[in-house]
């Protein structure tokens, strides 16, 4: 048909020129196409022509759903979509068979995906309102997962829209697509990427504060700020279409991708970025704290944890003061209260709890692994701590008989206290006391 | 094994508290031996107590937090206490000026939303929303700054490590609290 071939050769042009002006003929592509595959009626119109062009285009983006993703992520690019012309007249009319895959198709719609994924979720979205988030959590996660593959490619991507309206969805991501376009071309920059998944993986995030001291930010200057106000407002824009969630790849630079109609600048990015972990953290301080799930603001959040923290030494003060009350000479009574405490803690026989104090001093039974390996923390002597509580005590006594006792400064204790780590032979004994762990 | 709330931690816990209680019961055995029966009193006994049960926290906690860092370092060298007295007056004089400003930021607002009838109602929500925002942001801080001195070692943190240090030691304050309040039920029985 001329249509077809028309639309073909325009689009082997605009392929072939770049990514430069393929948004603007994407509607006379996907016109192309429908001309091409609408079966019966040979609609001469433009424009209703245009509304079965964006649902057979939903059709097929719903059928490749079922493929990989990658393939979605090809048929979004321009090149997939000139890939495609040809046999979609004659899978079409058997109602959407399988496309093939090419993996030159999923480069070329890396390259092009932040338009292309874009573009064909909006063009799909206002069409398929109940195919919509599986949809756009395949796109956006087939777009991303490209990028992972191709970040050496180091486009600099733009938002892929997740443009929810109609028609308005579609001029929006011919837009954002014409400004990605422009900017694809650009040197390759690096991005920082968030080791978060939205509303995810708060564990995992944990371990930012170690790779965050590494980052470093890059991003455009151009603004995404330049791209045009559309009704898909920032407040759209969120969730996982926004970031790359992929964690597996840890680099020195956390990539994150900018907000659709948000500042891209390095600081703000950056701003953003520690916003959104401290939010995060205080999600986490939430479900620690007591009474504090209705609560929201971090100046209220702060107060509430203070208060925690507070009353909580305040407690510890007064079991301590408790305990000091109970028996005048610190002694502790160690095996009753031992037999009587470690009977309630379940899978502790109480067989093995007939020992004697000095077996514990030579040597102290670590189960923790992680102890031998931490500097400071892991004390496997007694005598460290006997050396401490002697500070402790002759700093709070002041009395003379304690200076004579220790016979050093206090700061000689503490650098006593940290190499006497490294030296020691911690050896882990099954359970010779009965402290089973 | 890792949370401070699993039976592991407060076995260690508990564990290290019998350790520095007996260094502490030794030490006091040997001073009272070289000089004559010196008992302690009730307060020396509590601090006793209450850092012995805070170094057996610290030491239980293992590798993964800077806290315990902190608590051991200013319980080997506690004569690090001369020196914040001297930072206490700039900090007032601080919190003073911080105090004047936010004072007139309030009045300002109070007077442009009690003052102007209808006109300009942009003008005075746009003003009470500024004041407003720099007042939550300077609780903010100033909470911060409290933050700071209660968690042992949170002055050189920053905000982000400042509230993963937190979110930790509040969970091990909880446990430690659990701890000590089984023991002390322990003794009391028997």
């Amino acid at each position: 048909m001329d249509m077809n071939e028309s639309g073909e050769k325009g689009m082997e042009g605009n392929a072939s020129s770049g990514a430069a002006g393929i948004p603007v003929e994407w509607q006379t592509q996907f016109s192309a196409a429908a001309f091409s595959c609408a079966p019966p009626p040979q609609q001469q119109q433009q424009v209703p022509m245009m509304d079965s062009a964006f649902a057979s285009a939903g059709l097929w983006a719903s059928t490749s759903q079922a493929m990989a993703l990658s393939d979605v992520g090809a048929m979004s690019a321009a090149r997939g979509g000139g890939g495609f012309l040809a046999p979609v007249p004659g899978f079409l009319p058997q109602g959407l068979g399988h496309f093939p895959v090419d993996s030159g198709f999923i480069e070329r719609a890396a390259r092009a995906s932040c338009f292309g994924g874009g573009g064909v979720m909006g063009a799909t979205a206002g069409f398929r309102a109940t195919d919509h988030q599986p949809m756009n959590n395949a796109f956006s996660g087939s777009s991303e997962a490209l990028l992972d593959h191709q970040r050496k490619d180091g486009n600099e991507k733009g938002e892929p829209e997740l443009g929810r309206n109609g028609h308005d969805g579609v001029l929006s991501s011919e837009a954002a697509g014409g400004d990605c376009s422009s900017k694809g071309t650009s040197d390759s920059k690096k991005r920082r990427r968030p080791n978060e998944v939205m509303g995810g993986d708060q564990v995992q995030s944990s371990n930012l504060p170690a790779n965050s001291a590494n980052e470093s930010v890059h991003s455009k200057d151009k603004g995404e700020e330049s791209s045009p106000a559309t009704t898909t407002g920032p407040g759209k824009s969120k969730g996982k279409g926004a970031k790359e969630t992929s964690e597996s790849q840890k680099e020195d630079y956390i990539h994150v991708r900018a907000r659709r109609g948000q500042a891209t600048n390095s600081h703000s990015l950056a701003e953003r970025l520690r916003r959104e972990k401290i939010s995060e953290r205080m999600k986490l301080l939430q479900d620690l704290v007591p009474g504090c799930s209705k609560v929201t603001g971090k100046a209220v959040m702060l107060d509430e944890i203070i208060n925690y923290v507070q009353s909580l030494q305040r407690q510890v003060e007064f079991l301590s003061m408790k305990l000091a009350t109970v028996n005048p000479r610190l002694d502790l009574n160690i095996e009753g209260l031992l037999s009587k405490d470690l009977l309630r803690f379940p899978g502790v026989p109480s067989s093995s709890l007939g020992f004697s104090p000095e077996m514990m001093h030579p040597q102290l039974q670590l189960s923790q692994p992680g102890l031998i390996q931490g500097g400071a923390a892991g004390m496997a002597n007694p005598d460290v701590f006997r050396r401490i509580m002697q500070a402790q005590l002759s700093a709070k006594d002041g009395s003379q008989m304690s200076h004579a006792l220790n016979g050093g400064s206090f700061s000689d204790v503490a650098q006593m206290a940290y190499p006497s780590l490294g030296s020691q032979d911690l050896s882990i004994r099954p359970s010779q006391d009965g402290f089973q762990m | 094994m890792r949370g401070p709330n699993t039976k592991a931690f407060q076995q260690g816990f508990l564990k290290n508290m019998i350790l520095s209680l007996q260094a502490c019961s030794e030490f006091c055995i040997s001073s009272s031996a070289s000089g004559g029966a010196a008992m302690m009193s009730l307060q020396q006994r509590k601090y006793a107590i209450k850092s012995s049960a805070d170094i057996a926290m610290a030491t239980a906690r293992g590798r993964g937090a800077r806290w315990p860092q902190a608590v051991l370092a200013s319980s080997s060298s506690p004569s690090r206490r001369l020196s914040k007295p001297s930072s206490s007056p700039g900090k007032k004089k601080n919190t003073r000026v911080c105090k004047k400003i936010v004072r007139r930021c309030l009045h300002t607002w109070r007077r442009s939303r009690g003052g102007t009838g209808g006109a300009s109602s942009l003008a005075r929500t746009r003003t009470a929303m500024i004041c407003s925002r720099e007042i939550a942001r300077r609780l903010v801080r100033k909470r911060t700054k409290v933050l700071r001195k209660m968690i042992p070692g949170g002055e050189l943190l920053d905000e982000i490590s400042l509230l993963h240090e937190a979110v930790d030691y509040v969970a091990h304050l909880h446990a430690q609290v659990d701890v000590l309040r089984r023991i002390s039920n322990a003794v009391q029985r028997g």
